[in-house]
């Protein structure tokens, strides 16, 4: 018994032993490995392969030298040993982690043997002394409580933190208001306001534009200038001057220039009302940055951009507001111009994501009212005066429908078109025409119900050669329909039937425009194709730009103001 | 079974080191030679039939925890039933969802109408709540996988001083109000955010959460389960409902013998003493405590919502839209130049910068309300805390409380009347 309890005793301290010793010598292990392990973390954390000095001095250097092959050659070795150290380093990192995660187990594993074979019998201890005990911890809570709450204070006190408010006007810049005076209907008439002119119709009266004039020979060109940055904008003119937008990559801008002498008036870059406000990655490659052009109300230069921006300045170039309406989700990029009536300005913003009509504030930006819609357009606004009512109308790829300019109440409908839908609404004598490639061309008559509701119906459908680009333009008896591939088709109003068809040599993006009795349509050649309404094609004058051109031109009393592909013209012609 | 539990140890602590391989700091390159990258694959959803079973399992779970302790008071099986629990709700289930976390769902369901509670997520509330009503708290003694974890580790538990443990034990009130306030603003759900354990269980996390789990471990060696006790805010609701609970855990199957072989056996300081017969303060000192304790109460309240109420701007901050928006609202007027990693991105959405600036505003302002109710309610747990340690309660027996007592099993054993009823139940003889 004696020599049994002997043993046990023995075993007893062997284990003992074993296990101290094995704690101690894993506790140590685990220290190391700790301090090692963390160490190397931290060391990793600081380092940037990707971003190593010499490296990337020597890529820049590499930039000017690009056929130094040996300068090549260093830079992937230096660029391989970087990666090779630092993935050396996790992969240390990651061994450390095992390590540690063993020498932790066997550490707990002996302490707790040792734990086990150290373990008396439990033995009551003194007894306590609980109102003492209750005491100590009304001071405990009462102490930590008062600290709590300093703690809270000095949060209060100490924080940087800062209420968040609404911006006014919807997150724009806000910088001193113009005077401003609201223009008459005659302003808006003589001057060129809008994409497609006064009310973005594709209608100019009271002119008298040239019929010829020669690009390559530069006669009948009063001056041409070059446009800083490229963009498919066509000129806004107000008075003396013309609205341009351009833009790239790397940086979007307003132009003004000098409807006389064609001199760069001022340039207001996009960032310049804007913080900060950064593009998307890329423009739409058919649209580009710069696609939409201007608007005035000769108070106000608003310009909007393939980044989702709205800037707004003063006719001297002074940046008054911006707003950022979303980036565009638009395969073929931004396109739709802006138009300005009676104080707002209209915003057709079609796109796949969260398409809508918006109507801001001139003056300011705000937020007027805003209109969900339901597709993908890359056409713009016009505006209808019907029955003494403002309406802007607007043409997507399902269908054509007015919005009342006040409220943004839907007004009409009528889901007739289909495609992906380029070419803006056009209206003469209260009728409204719409067209697109592979849809429809219709003839939609306005009504007025019995209590004043605003209705319409489609007078007619018309089937073939359709425009893709180009809006149409009518006169009250025909409707004229300028296709990317040459054709002219000109349509009677009443019935949609066939007056003529003409084919040109070179197809049409740019909108043909009614000058008085005539129409100007300027092909992609630059060509500008001059002829008379009426019931048959008849040309009056056929005059080159000599400039590849996809835009729509502005006319201002005899002048006609074109935006080839690198510069803009000011035609006076010959006689 | 000491050698079980070792081995188990050297199981659970090799996730840690499993879990640094999760770590990927870079960009995948583009090759020109046309190496083709492998495509990157995510798992399938789950199956809806599996939430059912999770359901299943945690009622069963419940259900043995309650019999185990209660009626069978085994603690070998509600510490099989633990590792169970460990191993299917903590590292087959990833710890999620858990009903220490299902507490935010809740709370944001009642107040967005937009959010619609799983059913998982209320049962994993819910049913741990009524098991507590009834039984105490099962949910602890073996179901919880949080719990499990640290009580795999407890191998030499000291009894911290039981002022400290009642003053830590008020932090879990204030971590539940902070977690409620969040989850109901939209703000966050800051217990799943800062569970220390769920890194481990998805052998995966930030570098910065295994430190904090494998600290709570390590502690927990010497602390008893210390995420329990001292940080866990559905412990709160668990307590609050086993003070009512129809059973209770005993520490003796029979009438108690003060011999206090108990007392030590406790590593959650869970055993109450009965009260001494030494004569007790002057009943006027304690009257007048009681009643300045009630007088300061309204006061201590206001002033903890009065504080909390400006917290807002602070708590805010935790809300990365909100931060975003501040530092927009910054740049937009100028007062800061150039833009973070946040605002660019933001910009990049394209979604209306007023939106944002709206959306956050609101959060702020009902952080506002709500920092008034958590900081009421903060100063109303440490005065309730003070009036309770104010009121004289006499118990003459040793035994688990109600509300603090984890229902663990461990203090049955140190019982002599335990080892006489198990001598009965085997047939090994009479009383002694």
């Amino acid at each position: 018994m004696t020599r049994d309890a002997n043993q046990n005793s023995d075993m007893h301290r062997f284990l003992a032993l074993s296990a101290s010793g094995v704690a101690g010598v894993s506790g140590l292990f685990v220290l190391i490995t700790l301090v090692l392990t963390v160490a190397t973390h931290v060391w990793l954390q600081r380092i940037d392969p990707l971003n190593n000095a010499l490296l990337v001095d020597m890529q820049a250097r590499f930039a000017n030298d690009s056929g130094n092959e040996q300068l090549k050659d260093d830079i992937r070795r230096l660029d391989l040993i970087v990666r090779k150290e630092f993935f050396e380093g996790q992969a240390q990192v990651n061994s450390g982690g095992m390590l540690l995660a063993v020498g932790v187990a066997v550490f707990i594993a002996a302490l707790g043997l040792l734990i086990q074979l150290r373990r008396k019998a439990p033995l009551p201890g003194p007894r306590g002394e609980p109102d003492a005990v209750n005491a100590r911890a009304r001071l405990f809570t009462m102490t930590g409580g008062v600290i709590l709450l300093l703690l809270g204070a000095a949060a209060v006190f100490l924080s940087n933190a800062r209420k968040v408010r609404e911006l006014e006007s919807g997150g724009m810049v806000v910088d001193q208001r113009v005077p401003y005076e609201l223009p008459s209907r005659e302003e808006i008439f003589r001057n060129w306001p809008a994409f497609r002119g006064p009310h973005a119709n594709g209608r100019a009266a009271d002119r008298d534009p040239p019929l010829y004039w020669s690009g390559p020979e530069n006669k009948g060109i009063l001056w041409k200038v070059k446009v800083p940055r490229k963009g498919h904008s066509s000129p806004v003119i107000w008075g003396a001057r013309i609205f341009l937008t351009g833009g790239d990559d790397e940086m979007r801008e307003v132009y003004c220039f000098s409807a006389e002498t064609g001199a760069l008036l001022w340039t207001v870059p996009e960032k310049a009302a804007l913080t900060a406000l950064r593009a998307p990655e890329e423009a739409g490659e058919e649209a580009g940055w710069a696609a939409p052009s201007c608007a005035t109300d000769g108070n106000v230069v608003v310009a909007t951009f393939g980044t989702g921006n709205v800037v707004a300045m003063s006719m001297e170039g002074k940046p008054l507001w911006a707003k950022h309406i979303g980036i565009p989700d638009n395969h073929y990029g931004h396109s739709s111009s802006l138009i300005i009536y009676d104080k707002i300005v209209l915003v057709q913003f079609d796109d796949r994501k969260d398409p809508r009509l918006l109507a801001l504030d001139v003056q300011t930006g705000e937020l007027l009212w805003e209109e969900v819609r339901d597709t993908i357009s890359w056409s713009s606004p016009i505006i209808i005066e019907h029955e003494g009512k403002a309406q802007v109308v607007l043409t997507d790829s399902e269908s054509v429908a007015a919005y009342s300019v006040e409220s943004g109440e839907e007004l009409w409908r009528e889901d007739c078109m289909s495609g992906e839908m380029g070419p803006s609404a056009a209206y003469a004598n209260g009728i409204v025409f719409a067209c697109n490639d592979n849809a429809v061309a219709v003839g939609i008559k306005l009504t007025t119900g019995e209590d004043g509701t605003v209705g319409a119906e489609i007078l007619w459908v018309w089937e073939e050669d359709l425009p893709d680009t180009a809006s149409p333009v009518a006169t009250d008896k025909y409707v004229y329909l300028a296709h990317s591939s040459g054709y002219m088709t000109c349509l009677d109003v009443k019935d949609g039937k066939e007056a003529w068809i003409k084919e040109f040599p070179d197809g049409f993006y740019g909108s043909p425009v009614l000058v008085n009795d005539r129409i100007y349509a300027l092909d992609l050649d630059g060509v500008m194709q001059i002829f008379s309404t009426g019931e048959s094609f008849k040309s009056l004058g056929e005059s080159p730009l000599g400039e590849a051109c996809q835009t729509t031109p502005a006319f201002i009393n005899d002048r006609i103001y074109i935006r080839g592909e690198m510069h803009l013209y000011c035609i006076v012609g010959t006689k | 079974m000491r050698f079980g539990k070792i081995i188990f140890i050297v199981l659970l602590l090799s996730c840690i080191g499993i879990s640094v391989f999760a770590v990927d700091r870079f960009p995948r390159p583009e090759f020109d030679s046309g190496h083709v990258l492998p495509k990157i694959t995510t798992p399938g959803a789950r199956a809806d039939v599996m939430g059912y079973v999770d359901i299943a399992l945690l009622i069963v779970a419940l259900a043995l925890a309650s019999y185990l302790s209660l009626k069978a008071r085994s603690r070998r099986g509600l510490r099989l039933l633990g590792i169970f629990s460990l191993l299917y709700f903590g590292f087959f289930r990833k710890g999620c969802i858990c009903s220490v976390g299902a507490v935010q769902n809740i709370m944001l369901a009642l107040f967005d109408s937009h959010y619609a509670i799983p059913l998982g997520g209320l049962a994993f509330f819910v049913l741990p709540l009524v098991f507590a009503l009834f039984f105490g708290r099962a949910f602890c003694a073996g179901v919880c996988p949080l719990g499990a974890i640290q009580d795999v580790v407890v191998l030499k538990p000291i009894r911290i001083p039981r002022p400290l443990g009642l003053l830590l034990g008020t932090i879990p009130y204030v971590y539940l109000g902070v977690a409620v306030l969040f989850a109901a603003t939209g703000v966050g759900f800051i217990i799943c955010r800062f569970d220390p354990f769920v890194a481990f269980f998805r052998f995966g996390g930030s570098f910065a959460m295994l430190v904090f789990g494998g600290l709570l471990l390590a502690a927990g060696i010497f602390v008893a389960r210390p995420y329990c006790r001292f940080l866990c805010p559905y412990g709160v609701l668990l307590g609050w409902l086993s003070r009512f609970s129809k059973f209770s855990v005993t520490t003796t199957p029979d009438d108690c013998i003060q011999c206090r072989l108990c007392e030590n056996a406790c590593p959650f300081d869970a055993i109450d003493e009965p009260t001494p017969e030494t004569a007790p303060e002057p009943r006027a000192k304690g009257i007048r405590r009681l009643a300045i304790t009630l007088m300061v109460m309204p006061i201590c309240i206001l002033l903890g919502g009065w504080i909390g109420g400006r917290l807002n701007l602070p708590l805010s901050y935790y809300d990365l839209r909100v931060q975003t928006a501040a530092r927009i609202q910054q740049e937009e007027e100028g007062t800061a130049t150039g833009q973070t990693f946040e605002t660019e991105h933001f910009r990049n959405t394209g979604e209306l910068t007023n939106n944002l600036l709206r959306e956050s505003a609101d959060r702020q302002n009902k952080l506002q309300l709500g920092g008034w109710i958590l900081g009421g309610f903060i100063g109303l747990v440490f005065c309730s805390r003070f009036l309770g340690l104010s009121v004289r309660r006499t118990s003459k027996d040793y035994g688990p409380n109600s509300a603090t007592c984890l229902s663990c099993g461990r203090c049955f054993l140190s019982c002599p009347k335990e080892h006489e009823r198990l001598k009965k139940l085997r047939g090994g003889g009479g009383a002694s």
